[in-house]
């Protein structure tokens, strides 16, 4: 083989078959994750040197066969199916697990027949032999015409004795190979008016999967026209074909695997007997929550530690630079705009980096296939897949990680609907703005001397919050269309330790893909709120600090009572402040003032903002502690009527709102970047706030008569 | 000897997969090196029609009830 062609490897395999962690063996950190272009499947690609030369590795999806059932699985057929492909091979490196080896070949024999040089990579060799199984790789690389190297677990492993075998196998190799699949005599005529549907001579094998994929790999429209009339002439079922060619493949592989695998038959199933707990009707959904309990625990605690640090080094900085900067728009952009849009931005790193690093234990572990087998009826009535279940239950904390964790569901419309629901579930940011209504509506009262009636109030706002997820998953599931099949079918590997490396590859890629992607929009977002907030036709603002600055004057208020009315009064001067008072009309019904007008718009950063542009604007100071927020609001009365502002309808249709309404931009912006679309959060923000308005106006008014 | 289809076993039964459906189900199994010869045992299944976890030589797999219907198995 020509050495100075070889610049792309690509590594395939099937799931679970421990292709990743040789990926982050072999590229160390030097690797890059992105995506596929204009769809949601992770492209992860890396560098290493290899006899002084560099080299690009990229990392399929895992694929089970050139035939895919899922997103995931067309993407790697389409880098090994066109040529004009970015990611087309020189290489490919197939690992197939050691343990599974009989039945992961078939996806290396069709890249074989593909014409690709390959080496075979047998992974997890250790563990295959302490459970007493052998295997005779000389034996194996003779059957199989192929290069083949063995590889440790996991971060036992080292780099080196592979390079070194790399180098010496790439230097002496043909690549005339065997066929594993003869296509049959039947499909003659019809191959042959393939042939020259292209003027590349592809090899058959080329020309034949090219046949099958035809309806959506990127060809000519010249030759997809030609593949179309040939297989209208022939009648060809593509479906029937596959499935003979699978079973013809198996039937030739099996019996070369078993010349080269001796298993041994005692070797009981440590997997099998976790399983018997772990996936048991009654203790398995109990071990779940358990867990799913101690991942939000986890996300909850101990994530605020470094949220508070972030806050309060972003405050500090804030200080500082105003200390710093010459007073005016400038340093109001930077200490106001910026560097609380960049605070918003980082805050949620916690939260994301310890949810994936324990998704991915879980994941590393083999564990979540189990979850899935546990729900995926359940959710399949709402229109979910078993995986959903996390994102479900993570919403809890906050919806970004949330939804983050949804790309392992291959099914779009699945996916799509686990994205569009999780918002419901009442996230931690609507905490401080639940705690602070609460009060309004219910009474504190002791019920059957344990709980209290707040308490179970604030019970009910999440049960309520689940509740209405589900149901809007069940309709989504009646309204959306899908053109691909949902499956199950899903192999439940054998319970093993984390690879660190992969776990800590997967935090990375989740942070990085947050900030740099979601990131921009949420710091451009924060900045025109920022910009309303700050800025208003200047004859209003002029005249809001005048008012002040005479009432100071006059003696009538002074020092700190006279900054807070400052800040209400420039607030309601404020863009924002017309914009408040501009939807006054449209909230009016739902019991709200264009005060709380400006708090909804201004929650919009993010919920928990509600409180303290509340404080703000009825000048308690947003510093305040939030019992004296509360007592400060409980005493505004309406200066006509002398009724109080915050009534227990008012507060309750509030509290509804925020429990329906989609007010996070962070959350939209994620969404955006996880269906690859603006239609998505548009309409889910369309639906979420439409709800909130409808649910709301229907209580206040109610409760108002 | 009796061929049913892998839905009609209960919990601790086996058998021997005979043959699948025309189906992209089929297709997938196949794929997973699943195929008609192998010995396979329900091992147990979640309530209300919920998902099978299928021991199948000596892996595990999960199942929906309706794809467990679309695999014709001989007791």
């Amino acid at each position: 083989m020509d050495q100075t062609l070889l610049t792309k490897i690509a590594l395939a395999g099937n799931p679970n078959s421990g292709k990743t962690s040789l990926f982050n063996l072999l590229t160390g950190s030097n690797q890059k994750v992105g995506n596929y272009p204009g769809v949601t499947v992770t492209r992860r690609t890396g560098r290493f040197k290899l006899a002084g030369r560099d080299l690009q590795l990229v990392d399929l999806p895992g694929t089970y066969s050139l035939y895919p059932n899922s997103l995931d699985e067309r993407i790697a057929c389409e880098v090994l199916l066109q040529p004009d492909h970015d990611d087309y091979p020189d290489l490919v490196l197939y690992v197939a697990d050691a343990n599974q080896l009989d039945r992961q070949l078939l996806f290396f024999s069709q890249i074989q027949d593909l014409g690709f040089p390959i080496v075979l990579v047998v992974s997890l060799i250790d563990t295959f032999e302490k459970a007493g199984h052998q295997v005779d790789l000389e034996k194996l690389a003779r059957e199989f015409d192929v290069p083949v190297f063995a590889i440790n677990s996991k971060s036992s492993s080292s780099q080196q004795p592979f390079l070194t075998f790399l180098e010496e196998k790439l230097s002496s190799r043909d690549p005339n190979k065997q066929n594993f699949y003869e296509i049959p005599a039947v499909y003659e005529p019809l191959l042959l008016e393939v042939a020259q549907s292209n003027d590349r001579g592809a090899s058959d094998y080329l020309d034949w999967v090219t046949l099958h994929h035809k309806d959506w790999l990127d060809l000519p429209v010249q030759q997809k026209e030609k593949l179309d009339q040939a297989a209208n002439t022939h009648s060809f079922e593509p479906l029937k074909a596959q499935i003979e060619e699978t079973l013809s493949r198996l039937q030739v592989l099996e019996p070369l695997a078993a010349k080269a695998i001796k298993r041994n038959p005692k070797s009981l199933s440590f997997s099998q007997r976790i399983d018997d707990v772990v996936t048991h009707t009654v203790w398995g959904p109990l071990i779940f929550v358990l867990l799913m309990l101690l991942v939000f625990q986890a996300i909850f605690a101990w994530a605020t530690y470094p949220m508070d640090a972030i806050e309060s080094s972003f405050a500090f900085l804030g200080n500082m630079l105003s200390d710093v900067l010459p007073n005016g728009w400038f340093a109001g952009l930077i200490t106001e705009g910026v560097l609380p849009g960049l605070s918003g931005v980082l805050i949620f790193v916690p939260q994301i980096a310890i949810l994936f690093f324990l998704i991915a234990i879980l994941e590393e572990t083999g564990y979540m296939a189990r979850a899935v087998y546990l729900f995926d009826h359940l959710l399949q009535r709402f229109g979910m897949n078993g995986r959903s279940i996390v994102a479900l239950i993570s919403g809890g904390a906050c919806a970004i990680p949330a939804i983050m964790t949804t790309r392992t569901i291959s099914n779009w419309k699945e996916r799509l609907i686990t994205i569009m629901v999780t918002p419901f579930i009442s996230c931690s940011a609507r905490i401080p703005v639940y705690t602070l209504l609460i009060a309004f509506v219910v009474p504190y009262k002791t019920v059957a001397g344990v709980f209290n009636t707040q308490g179970l109030a604030f019970a009910g706002l999440y049960v309520l919050s689940i509740v209405t997820a589900l149901v809007a998953g069940w309709i989504f599931k009646k309204i959306l269309k899908s053109n691909t099949p949902s499956m199950l079918a899903l192999e439940m590997p054998p319970y093993v330790w984390p690879d660190w490396r992969n776990v800590w590859s997967t935090i990375k890629s989740r942070v990085g893909a947050f900030i740099f992607e979601a990131g921009k929009i949420i710091l451009l977002i924060s900045m025109v709120l920022w910009f309303l907030a700050s800025y208003g036709p200047s004859s209003a603002m002029q005249e809001a600090e005048e008012s002040v600055s005479t009432m100071e004057l006059q003696g009538q208020i002074g020092g700190q009572e006279a900054k807070e009315l400052l800040a209400a009064r420039r607030l309601e001067a404020s863009y924002a402040g017309h914009l408040g008072k501009f939807i006054e009309p449209v909230i009016q019904p739902l019991g709200y003032d264009w005060k709380m007008g400006i708090g909804i718009i201004a929650a919009f950063a993010a919920r928990e903002v509600f409180v303290g542009t509340l404080a703000t604007i009825y000048s308690v100071g947003s510093e305040e502690d939030e019992f004296r927020i509360r007592s400060h609001l409980a005493s505004q009365r309406d200066p006509e009527t002398g009724a109080a502002v915050f009534n227990p309808a008012t507060a309750m249709s509030l509290l509804l709102f925020f429990v329906f309404a989609m007010q996070c931009m962070s959350t939209l912006a994620i969404v955006k970047e996880e269906t690859k679309s603006w239609k998505w959060p548009i309409i889910q923000f369309l639906l979420m706030t439409g709800l909130a308005y409808l649910v709301s106006l229907v209580v206040y008014q109610a409760m108002a008569s | 000897m009796r061929d049913c289809n892998l839905g009609d076993l209960k919990a601790g039964e086996a058998g021997c997969i005979k043959a699948f459906c025309e189906c992209e189900f089929a297709r997938k199994m196949l794929s997973m090196g699943i195929s008609p010869g192998q010995h396979l045992k329900v091992m147990r299944k979640m309530p209300l029609g919920g998902s099978l976890y299928v021991a199948v030589a000596d892996r595990a797999l999960a199942l929906r009830a309706s794809e467990a219907r679309q695999i014709t198995v001989t007791r």
